[in-house]
């Protein structure tokens, strides 16, 4: 069998094809779904104490198999003016703690004077996410009055939309004192990236919709029903998400290397296949399809994307029809196919590609999501034994790309990245037009890495880096990431993030994909909002969901 | 006191070391630094203060000095005690081989912070041995090979008083930026209100 070789990182790592990402099934979230399913997760909702008009408390609980979660839900009044889906919001319709175990009366207590709080409260080490949404007003008024008259609401507003309620914010990782990833790092159900996190929204996915059902019985109990069954499963868990997410994947190298390459490498072993055999042809049909259907239903009002979303359609139209004769090629039919979305579509229409190719291979990728996670305390010791020749050499090797920016020109250091001191967030700054750039976050790594080169030429090459550094401590965290980019191909983003042009929407894309977001919803060049668990199986009814089985 | 996680603690320290002037990579060790301290239940959040503070008052280790240390020749002091922070990354940077005699260090600054990022580079190599007050603006250290499983004491949670947090983050404010209404309109993407 032929191997094919896994796409560069120079391919691979470009702001414009992150920005162009689509969730596969390795996102975060199908391994998740996929793990309940295996063992069997099961949830009940042992305290449901919610007025005739949805304000109360709620606690789901899941069975794994070696431990209990509870998702505990507050659900509070709050005026429509309140209402913004901005990290600078004091007030939210709903909150949540994930909780490690069962949490008894006092626990809830302790959980409901400081959940609405969120970033204003404190937690312990029981709380392993903390988050709140926002309803989506309109929509939820619409399905709650539809379903208290006894009707259904309508199906196709309900598929534009996708969501009830949307977060505004998941924490996890001791934020605010919840627990630390160290602590949960070790339990196989947790171990994958965002675990704890997609169990949560995937909780208040169900508690959503309950939620709606609760009022519409409540408002009319002689002739409310529930929501039908296929709409349920329509409907995921809204997200905005701002520029706060951004950063993360500047400054999580290793893991971010561990996330691109488990993809690449499920890429490259489709694209080595010998022959297309028949259920995976039908599963590759029948994925292209669900894609087209999602495709239609895609709405954005930002002009790009709208754009972005014409194109795609008329390219996955174009992959239906090619597909077949393409997938008769030898000897690399599933590369042939590949080769062509790559020559003839666009980067949107190539990354879906990608995605609908891997879906009926699960039984030869999914072993790759075990390889998502990262202990990036790895390459954190700096190898000060090198020369200063050898760390130029490896910096010129592995930033070669970083030479096609001119950082003289201004508009290539336009932009600065840096915390704002009322919201202690990640913000971008124009350099040229804002105070703060002395404050900039090490965020232009290209610039930097160009930077540490030049610098390196007057040193003799033999002279240690530990020697350097000792003289020159300002280089230290660029020194590090070379070192650790050397070994990791896919640790770093080769783009210039402080460019005039640059859109910090294509690295939160990026990352959403990798969760499992769909329906890419740009509100501009920085915050973007989608949905997350819209189409897949509800958390209560994964033990009778069809067991995933090996599909090619 | 409050509890904080450890991920807190070393968010928290690694901006105090920038606040304070260190440069970011060794801000980022400090930051895992503290992480490590807290573990142990030393006290992270006295040495970090203290750190801060006094940071412009240690030099780092000389070229001639680190080079005597390789050698396995008996250190030379100066005046001035040596920066802990500069001098644990210079010895985790060469990965110094420690022989069967102890290196040791003289005059040390805050030498609880050398624990600190010797720890945080890796569980297995040292022993360290602080003559006098971990805290102590000057002590003599010995660093030894770690003995064979010796696994350090781990506490989960860090505790810290509220004044003493206070005071680490008005340090840690530094590295913020001042928001202006223009920076406010359009550095997270324009106030909207939902709409739906």
């Amino acid at each position: 069998m032929t191997a094919v070789a896994l796409r560069p990182p120079d391919v691979v790592m470009r702001l414009a094809r992150m920005g162009a990402s689509y969730p596969t099934r390795l996102s975060f979230l199908r391994c998740l779904i996929r793990r309940a399913a295996r063992e069997g997760w099961t949830v009940r909702r042992p305290l449901w104490e919610l007025s005739d008009t949805g304000y109360g408390r709620a606690v789901y609980t899941v069975d794994t198999p070696a431990r209990r979660y509870s998702l505990v839900a507050f659900s509070t009044p709050l005026e429509d003016s309140r209402r913004t889906d901005r990290v600078i919001a004091q007030a939210w319709d709903t909150s949540y703690v994930l909780y490690d175990g069962v949490p008894d009366m006092d626990e809830i207590a302790r959980l409901e004077a400081n959940v609405p709080l969120q970033e204003a409260g404190r937690f312990t080490a029981r709380d392993i996410v903390l988050a709140r949404a926002n309803k989506s007003v309109r929509l939820f008024d619409a399905v709650v009055d539809a379903l208290a008259r006894g009707g259904q609401p309508d199906a196709e507003t309900l598929r534009d939309v996708g969501y009830l309620l949307r977060t505004t914010a998941v924490y996890g990782n001791g934020k605010f004192g919840i627990a630390d990833r160290d602590e949960i790092a070790g339990r196989p159900e947790m171990a994958g990236p965002f675990q704890a996190e997609m169990l949560t929204v995937w909780l208040i996915r169900s508690f959503t919709i309950q939620l709606a059902e609760h009022v519409a019985q409540r408002r009319n109990p002689a002739r409310a029903v529930r929501l039908d069954p296929v709409l349920r499963q329509t409907l995921g868990v809204g997200n905005a998400t701002g520029l706060g997410m951004a950063p993360f994947l500047v400054r999580h190298p290793v893991l971010m290397h561990h996330w691109f390459h488990a993809r690449e490498c499920a890429l490259a072993r489709v694209r080595s296949l010998p022959q297309a055999s028949d259920p995976a042809r039908a599963g590759f049909a029948d994925a292209l399809e669900s894609l087209r259907m999602r495709v239609r239903h895609w709405r954005s009002a930002d002009p790009r994307q709208a754009e972005a979303i014409k194109v795609v359609a008329k390219d996955l139209a174009a992959l239906a029809d090619a597909g077949s004769t393409l997938l008769d090629s030898q000897p690399l039919p599933w590369d042939a196919l590949y080769r062509f979305a790559e020559e003839r579509l666009s980067l949107e229409g190539q990354e879906a590609c990608v995605a609908v190719m891997l879906e009926p291979h699960g039984a030869l990728v999914d072993d790759l999501a075990e390889t998502m996670a990262a202990d990036e305390n790895v390459g954190f010791t700096l190898d000060g034994r090198v020369g200063c020749g050898a760390l130029k050499a490896l910096l010129d090797r592995h930033y070669a790309w970083a030479r096609q920016f001119d950082f003289r020109d201004p508009a290539s250091i336009a932009r600065f990245w840096y915390i704002s001191a009322e919201k202690l967030e990640p913000r971008l700054g124009e350099r040229f037009e804002e105070d703060g750039a002395e404050l900039e976050q090490p965020l232009a790594i290209a610039r930097d890495a160009m930077a540490l080169s030049r610098a390196l030429e007057h040193e003799r090459p033999d002279r240690p880096l530990a020697e350097f550094l000792l003289l020159h401590p300002e280089w230290r965290h660029v020194a590090r990431r070379a070192q650790i980019v050397a070994q990791y191909p896919y640790a770093e983003i080769r783009d210039n993030l402080t460019g005039a042009d640059m859109r910090p929407v294509d690295l939160l894309r990026s990352k959403l994909a990798f969760f499992g977001a769909r329906n890419f919803d740009p509100r501009s060049d920085r915050w973007v909002r989608i949905a997350l668990f819209a189409g897949e199986p509800l958390v209560e009814e994964i033990r009778a969901a069809d067991r995933p089985g090996p599909a090619a | 006191m409050i509890e904080l996680s450890l991920n807190e603690v070393e968010a928290l320290a690694a901006k105090v070391a920038r606040g304070a002037g260190f440069p970011w990579g060794l801000a980022d060790d400090i930051g895992r630094a503290a992480r490590a301290l807290a573990m142990r239940g030393a006290p992270w959040a006295e040495a970090l203060l203290a750190l801060a503070r006094h940071a412009g008052d240690f030099e780092p280790p000389s070229p001639e000095r680190a080079a005597r240390w390789r050698r396995g020749e008996m250190d030379l002091p100066s005046d001035i005690p040596l920066c802990p922070v500069r001098t644990a990354a210079l010895l985790t940077d060469t990965g110094l081989a420690l022989g069967a005699e102890p290196l040791r260090l003289e005059r040390v600054g805050l030498p609880i912070w050398i624990e600190g990022l010797l720890a945080a580079a890796g569980p297995a190599w040292h022993d360290i041995e602080i003559r006098g007050d971990a805290l102590s603006f000057s002590a003599a250290v010995a660093i030894s090979p770690a003995a064979q499983g010796a696994v350090p004491a781990r506490v989960p949670r860090a505790t810290i008083a509220l004044d003493l947090l206070a005071d680490l983050n008005v340090i840690a404010g530094r590295v913020y930026v001042p928001e202006s209404e223009r920076s406010r309109a359009r550095g997270a993407g324009g106030g909207t209100v939902d709409e739906e």
